[in-house]
């Protein structure tokens, strides 16, 4: 699998420790525990999945998400992972594109299934864009990916 | 002091108070509609007073007019007779013994009265006398009415005992004899009690009192209350200043109740006064002893009158209270809401501060088992695993309660539809159906199937009745349990729904408890003390209200009342 996770937490010791317990689970996971590096390794890095938490020094995760979303890399697929999360930051957290909330103290397995469907989704898209773009049916692509991604459609990285 | 007999006290006090306060307020009234009452009866007395006063003014010298004229007109005419006499027979023939029998005789009979008749010579002696008495020779020469007689040519005596030790007057006329250069004096007595009885014509009351009496004070005839014919009397009483006019003088008794009138007689030095020891206020007690109906009338006024302040008094002290009392449970129960919504903040601080640690707790826990189950031989891998799954049992617990006391907090949502409560109703107890049917409990249900639809979230409301029959459901052991839960109009705006057990009850001072985050009966770790907590604030959100009633050994009644309608703060329904 391998798949790239990214675990944006200010709480060193859980970012840590979930990154190691993820990797045992065959994840390449790398935790990040301030909000500017996670930005950097962001754009370095590449993650496929952010795990996020909302209340950080500096920058709040809602705005972390807003800026993922904004920007190129907008397929990664964000899951929330919050011990203070309000009805309203998830409202607010789905509406943005986020893939899921989840509330801290989170069970491993039920992380994993997450993790799990959030990639699928990703690969699902992107397979189901690239289908439709191969046989040239531009409008329903695009029409599938606006739904999660907004404006631009990436079949493999190209933007179409 | 236990809490009991503190609201014992309390209770005390505040029934003295408005017991107080009623008995004020009944006075103020009373004298407020009494004041007018009693000033138009203090008018009405005086008025009726001066009406009686002028009353027995009226009549008293109406009696003294008729009486004076009376007396005057008696003695004039006895006067005028013995002056007849002296023009009518000569000095011989009045010398005459049987000519003065005979003119005795015949003026006793034409005037009546009369007790004697004499001829006394001008030395004072008495020549001749016509009468029971033995009085001729008697000498009168130093007695007063003989020298008057003689200055003025006729006299009227004072009453005088004389010679012959009874009472009476005389009427003295001077006869002058030219033939002898000389004179004689005609006199006649009268007895007092012709006097009397002319007085005792003008019929007088037992009250009253009428006599004679002289300038000098002396009395003339018997007074009722100042003593008898001759003696003296205070004269303090009369102005003879204001009698000498011969009008009437009517006055005011001093230093007793009633009036005094007198007057002056036109025939003799003598004044006839008439009193009456009867006052205006008799007259009025009298007036009114008389009237039944009237007395009788002011007094059931009164009665009903003060009845109806009672009443009033004590309606209003009832509203008073009754509006103290709302207001005081409307504060306490703002409190009780701005407590609980306190408490819920700090506990939904608490919680999402201690959902980071637990959440490290969780995952340094999950990591040792991750590790434990990768590696082989681990020693005491069996016990290892058993303290890791105890640790994240623990994490699971904290968990649940961290996150239904951010569910307590949360700023939920409402998603408003038209349901049906009945139909919540059902669905909750479809939930609980193996529950019941397991613990044998009796369920009897109430609805009424006439209610109308209201507008409020399904879900949060599933979770209300949920919650409510859950927990009479977890708190009863024994079988047999029997449960209403009856569905109501409560009023125009609302429906209520109304979930009564027969089991245990809630103590009274617990109750206030049960709403409160983290108040639980159960067993420990078997409840987390948030689900009538978030009931609470579930039913809040949704404009209702919820209240509880119970009594320990009979049962517990939760009373769910939800509005028809859930308004907005400006008014308008949110749907």
């Amino acid at each position: 699998m391998w798949e790239k996770i990214l675990i944006v937490d200010d709480e060193h010791e859980f970012g840590t420790t979930l990154a190691e317990r993820l990797m045992l689970r065959d994840y390449d996971a790398k935790a990040i525990d301030n909000v500017e590096m996670a930005m950097i390794e962001l754009k370095q890095w590449q993650p496929d999945i952010v795990l996020l938490d909302l209340r950080m020094p500096g920058l709040h995760g809602i705005e972390v998400l807003r800026e993922i979303k904004r920007g190129k890399k907008k397929d990664i697929q964000v899951i929330i992972l919050t011990g203070h999360g309000t009805d309203k930051d998830e409202q607010e957290a789905r509406s943005l594109g986020g893939f899921d909330f989840l509330k801290k103290p989170a069970d491993i397995d039920l992380l994993v299934a997450k993790i799990k469907e959030a990639f699928a989704e990703k690969v699902e898209r992107a397979m189901l864009a690239a289908t439709f773009a191969e046989e040239g049916v531009f409008e329903t692509a695009t029409k599938i990916i606006k739904r999660k991604n907004r404006r631009r459609v990436y079949v493999r990285g190209i933007a179409c | 002091m236990n809490p009991i007999r503190l609201n014992d006290l309390i209770e005390s006090f505040l029934n003295n108070r408005y017991r107080v306060l009623k008995l004020k307020l009944f006075f103020i009234i009373g004298i407020i509609a009494g004041a007018p009452l009693i000033l138009v009866s203090l008018i009405a007395y005086f008025w009726l007073y001066g009406i009686a006063r002028d009353d027995f003014a009226i009549k008293l010298s109406e009696k003294l007019e008729t009486a004076s004229l009376s007396i005057d007109f008696y003695i004039s005419e006895k006067l005028s007779g013995l002056k007849f006499l002296t023009y009518a027979y000569s000095y011989e023939s009045l010398t005459n013994k049987e000519t003065l029998n005979n003119i005795f005789n015949l003026f006793k009979r034409e005037f009546g009265e009369m007790v004697d008749i004499g001829i006394i010579e001008s030395n004072g002696i008495q020549r001749v006398y016509a009468g029971p008495f033995n009085l001729t020779g008697k000498d009168y020469s130093s007695h007063d009415w003989f020298l008057k007689a003689l200055s003025k040519g006729y006299y009227v005596s004072d009453v005088f005992s004389g010679y012959r030790n009874i009472p009476h007057f005389a009427i003295a006329v001077k006869k002058n004899i030219p033939s002898k250069g000389s004179f004689c004096i005609l006199r006649a007595t009268i007895d007092l009690d012709s006097l009397t009885n002319r007085i005792q014509a003008m019929g007088l009351k037992g009250s009253e009192d009428a006599f004679l009496i002289n300038n000098r004070g002396v009395l003339q005839t018997d007074s009722r209350f100042f003593g008898r014919a001759m003696e003296n009397m205070d004269v303090g009483l009369m102005d003879y200043r204001r009698a000498y006019s011969k009008n009437i003088t009517i006055s005011a008794l001093k230093d007793m109740e009633g009036f005094i009138g007198y007057k002056r007689l036109n025939s003799v030095d003598w004044y006839l006064v008439m009193l009456t020891k009867d006052s205006p206020h008799d007259k009025i007690i009298e007036l009114l002893r008389h009237n039944y109906t009237l007395v009788y009338l002011v007094f059931g006024v009164l009665f009903v009158c003060v009845v109806l302040n009672f009443i009033v008094s004590s309606r209003l002290i009832d509203w008073i209270r009754t509006s103290e009392k709302n207001r005081e449970e409307a504060i306490a129960r703002s409190e009780h809401a701005n407590r609980l919504a306190s408490i819920g903040r700090l506990a939904a601080g608490v919680a999402h501060e201690i959902n980071n640690p637990l959440a490290i707790i969780n995952e340094k826990a999950g990591l040792m088992k991750d590790i434990i189950d990768i590696t082989e031989n681990v020693p005491h891998r069996e016990k290892l695993l058993a303290l890791i799954a105890a640790i994240a049992q623990s994490v699971n617990r904290c968990r649940t309660i961290t996150h239904r006391l951010l569910g307590f907090a949360r700023q939920m949502d409402v998603n408003l539809e038209m349901i049906d409560i009945n139909t919540v109703i059902r669905e909750v107890l479809q939930f609980l159906e193996k529950e019941i049917l397991y613990r044998d409990i009796r369920l009897e249900l109430d609805m009424d199937n006439g209610l109308p639809s209201i507008e409020s979230d399904k879900g949060q409301l599933q979770q209300v009745f949920l919650n409510i029959i859950n927990n009479a459901i977890d708190a009863v052991q024994e079988e047999g349990f029997i449960k209403i839960i009856k569905t109501f109009r409560y009023n125009q705006d609302s429906v209520g729904v109304s979930i009564r057990d027969n089991g245990h009850g809630i103590p009274a001072d617990k109750l206030k408890q049960i709403f409160e985050p983290f108040y639980t009966t159960k067993e420990k770790g078997k409840g987390t003390g948030l689900g009538l907590a978030i009931t609470y604030g579930i039913v809040n959100k949704l404009g209702g209200e919820i209240k509880v009633d119970s009594e320990v050994g009979r049962g517990t009644v939760f009373t769910v009342i939800l509005p028809l309608r859930l308004v907005s703060k400006t008014g308008d329904s949110i749907l």
